[in-house]
């Protein structure tokens, strides 16, 4: 059973044509100015449609939820394995890098290096256009065995565009940040290393 | 004929009442934003609450259910198709989020999008008139759903889920999706089947098609867009 209006080619072709003129109108209108903050047809300060623009500037706060203690590390039913308390070893040699690093929008990703027990390195990040991130500076311990819920100890959770520091490794393991960028675009931001470490490529 | 009725109502009064907890709780939504971000854990009612109010509000995949159900009389093609949609994103939903499928939402979003206006121009025969050939819209639903299941997966992934509870917490969202939907469109059939009742549905039918090819059209902007600041 064929309910639907049969319509030649061409009103056809019309029609698709009527709809991508209407929407391109309706876009260029009103969701431009109203989402975006363009108005090329002044459109949006006609209809009062660029007043509901929000501008996404590097200040627009980020729901920055209140970090407490027991935030800190991995799961409490997550044992800390034996190979914490492993005597120190020679650290890896001295060298220095800057790492480049994305984070997609509204996406969260991790950035690790490898230390020895005992390593020392000092560390420099920073978003490019001044972005906050929250951010997870912690350590997993290397195991022999590794488990399926590593064990982990926070260093530092925090929010912020900007951070240097120094660092002692407590054991050794992979270490680093995990960073999580909240805002609709994405995020460029730098890492300076320096000390002794090894990075994984 | 009577059960319908019956039916209907019912829909009618479970629709509203959700509408209005829904318009009540805007505040507890971002509450309930808060507690996911802090949650580890188990959380089956709030991942079903955010499964719903994603579906009835998720505008792109009301219309393109409503663009599915436009010419459908009988109860049971209707069940047939939306069962299609729902096999296909609950896939696609559940695969996404498990095997931390990591794609582009604006992309995502941008062919769904597109299966708004393909729903619109199906609807006005165009495939045959156009190309000759009439896709299988069965199929061709069952593979929508797939995309929008994808676009599922995206929003619930940017709650930043942990390794804790994921499937139960995946299902209780699957879920949520599927009551979401059923509410969403029990009060799209209602009015669809009342208009149905008056002269002016087909003669209004190209329209309402036209109608909905565009605002297809507008989602797709809006996407592309949205995709284009984030990048560059």
């Amino acid at each position: 059973m064929d309910n639907k209006k049969v319509m030649s080619k061409k009103q056809l072709l019309k029609s698709v044509l009527i709809a991508l003129i209407i929407g391109v109108l309706v876009f260029v209108g009103a969701v431009l100015p109203a989402s975006y903050g363009k108005d090329p047809f002044g459109t949006g300060k006609l209809f009062g449609f660029d007043k509901l623009y929000i501008p996404n500037t590097n200040n627009t706060t980020i729901n920055q939820e209140h970090l407490k203690i027991d935030k800190l590390g991995s799961d409490v039913s997550v044992l800390k394995p034996i190979e914490v308390h492993f005597p120190t070893t020679t650290p890896f040699s001295k060298r220095t890098d800057t790492i480049k690093i994305v984070i997609p929008a509204k996406k969260g990703i991790e950035y690790k290096f490898k230390v020895k027990k005992c390593a020392q390195l000092k560390y420099e990040w920073f978003t490019t256009n001044k972005e906050t991130v929250y951010l997870d500076f912690h350590g997993e311990v290397k195991q022999e065995n590794p488990t399926k819920d590593v064990f982990y100890e926070s260093y530092l959770l925090a929010y912020s565009n900007n951070m240097a520091g120094t660092f002692t490794a407590p054991f050794n393991g992979k270490h680093g940040w995990y960073f999580r960028n909240e805002y609709e675009k994405d995020i460029h931001l730098f890492i300076i290393l320096d000390g002794e470490y090894e990075l994984f490529h | 004929m009577k059960q319908f009725k019956h039916i209907k109502l019912l829909l009618t009064v479970l629709t509203l009442c959700l509408f209005s907890i829904t318009a009540y709780s805007h505040g507890v939504d971002e509450e309930t934003q808060k507690f996911l971000l802090g949650n580890n854990g188990i959380a089956f009612g709030p991942f079903l609450y955010i499964g719903a109010k994603h579906m009835i509000t998720g505008y792109d995949h009301i219309l393109f259910l409503i663009g599915v159900i436009f010419f459908l009389y009988k109860p049971k093609e209707i069940l047939i198709y939306v069962s299609f949609f729902t096999i296909g994103h609950s896939l696609t939903l559940l695969f996404g989020v498990l095997f931390d499928l990591q794609i582009n939402a604006f992309l995502i979003d941008a062919i769904i999008a597109l299966s708004i206006v393909y729903k619109g121009f199906d609807n006005l025969n165009g495939f045959k008139q156009l190309f000759g050939k009439q896709p299988n819209t069965k199929i061709t639903v069952l593979i929508f759903g797939l995309f929008h299941g994808l676009g599922l997966a995206t929003k619930i992934q940017e709650f930043g889920l942990n390794e804790d509870g994921l499937l139960i917490n995946l299902l209780g969202f699957n879920l949520g999706v599927e009551i979401g939907q059923f509410l969403a469109l029990g009060f799209v059939l209602l009015i669809i089947s009342f208009w149905r009742r008056h002269k002016s549905f087909m003669y209004f039918s190209k329209t309402t098609n036209i109608l909905l090819m565009a605002s297809g059209f507008v989602l797709l902007a809006f996407q592309l867009t949205g995709f284009y600041l984030s990048k560059f």
